[in-house]
């Protein structure tokens, strides 16, 4: 979606037309399930949390002053939804889940240990590596999102990524070379 | 911005790990389990749209009293005015062309005739317009001139004799 439309979406939905709301939560769901994720670790929830999130976000926008900024907005109200259903929910679900919940065919696989390696990295890098390889965006649609650019995004994912690749060699996970 | 840190191993291991999910968001269904929120939002956003009606509808009103505050000394100006004063201002205004002797027309009679001529012109003037002086009338002041000067002075203007007003119209 260009910047123009969304513009235009957002200015339609803040006047009262709720259907430009939904084209907006159409085009950016699987973005919120992303960041809900990298902080929740489970699909499930981080649906739910994106969920909750425009149930905020509805309420909200019309109080909303910078139009452009809806897409960081948007971001930052899905983080805060998600850092509180974990919060509230620090009993049954935490971060390790990125680690123990297994679907029936991932018992003999290397994904658990690359979702915990994951998990042990700063939020900042998980949802970094959750927008880029959870919802495969690129590095403009992820810096219009947490408002940093290509380089800075570039950067943090590859101290991610090296953080993960130290800590599967630590585990001898020998598939690939470092 | 080309990525520089792609290792197509380790990016591919971390998609498979939390990545490949088909997500879709069905806005309509989402209506149906938020119906508060999305009651709310349609309140405020009326509510938004009836602030501002209002709040034209404020401003027009300031708008105006603006204009009529401003126009409010131009309009009553004249009003403020004594009502015997504006008739007079309006009499003078009407007569003033036609009837009332200028400094140019006495000026002219008194070349052509005499002192007695503007006079007489002054006071059928005075008769036509209403506004009679309050003062001594020229008539008066040249019979007080010529009892001071005790008739010691000759004047050819006095041997004319003057009867006839049409003329004196004419000349002014």
């Amino acid at each position: 979606m260009n910047s123009e439309l969304q513009t235009k979406l957002v200015n339609a939905a803040k006047s009262g037309n709720i259907e430009c709301f939904g084209k907006l939560c159409e085009n950016y769901y699987s973005t919120l399930v992303a960041i809900a994720y990298s902080i929740l670790g489970d699909h499930h929830l981080a649906e739910d949390a994106a969920q909750a999130a425009y149930a905020k976000a509805i309420t909200a926008l019309p109080k909303l002053k910078d139009g452009d900024k809806f897409a960081p907005w948007l971001a930052r109200i899905c983080r805060n939804t998600a850092t509180d259903m974990i919060k509230k929910k620090s009993r049954q679900y935490t971060t390790n889940d990125l680690s123990q919940l297994k679907a029936p065919d991932e018992y003999n696989d290397n994904r658990p240990l690359i979702r915990q390696a994951i998990k042990m990295l700063e939020p900042s890098e998980k949802e970094i590596i959750c927008l880029r390889y959870y919802d495969q965006m690129s590095y403009q649609q992820i810096g219009e999102i947490l408002g940093i650019s290509s380089p800075a995004i570039n950067g943090r994912l590859k101290r991610a990524k090296q953080k993960i690749a130290e800590y599967l060699k630590r585990n001898d996970f020998s598939e690939f070379e470092l | 911005m080309k990525p520089e840190n792609e290792n197509t191993n380790l990016d591919e291991l971390i998609s498979k790990a939390i990545g490949d999910k088909k997500l879709a968001f069905n806005f309509q269904q989402w209506k149906k389990d938020h119906p508060k929120q999305v009651a709310d939002y349609k309140e405020q956003t009326a509510s938004k749209s009836h602030k501002l009606i209002r709040y034209a509808g404020i401003l027009s009103a300031a708008a105006m009293i603006l204009l009529a505050v401003m126009l409010l000394p131009t309009i009553s100006d004249n009003d403020a005015q004594p009502v015997e004063y504006q008739a007079k201002i309006l009499t003078a205004k009407i007569s003033l062309p036609a009837d009332v002797p200028t400094i140019a027309k006495l000026n002219i009679i008194f070349q052509k005739y005499d002192m007695q001529a503007v006079d007489t012109f002054c006071e059928q003037a005075a008769n036509r317009t209403g506004l009679q002086p309050e003062k001594m009338t020229a008539r008066q002041l040249l019979k007080e001139m010529e009892t001071n000067s005790d008739n010691t002075e000759g004047n050819d203007h006095e041997n004319r004799s003057y009867n006839n007003t049409d003329d004196m119209h004419n000349a002014a």
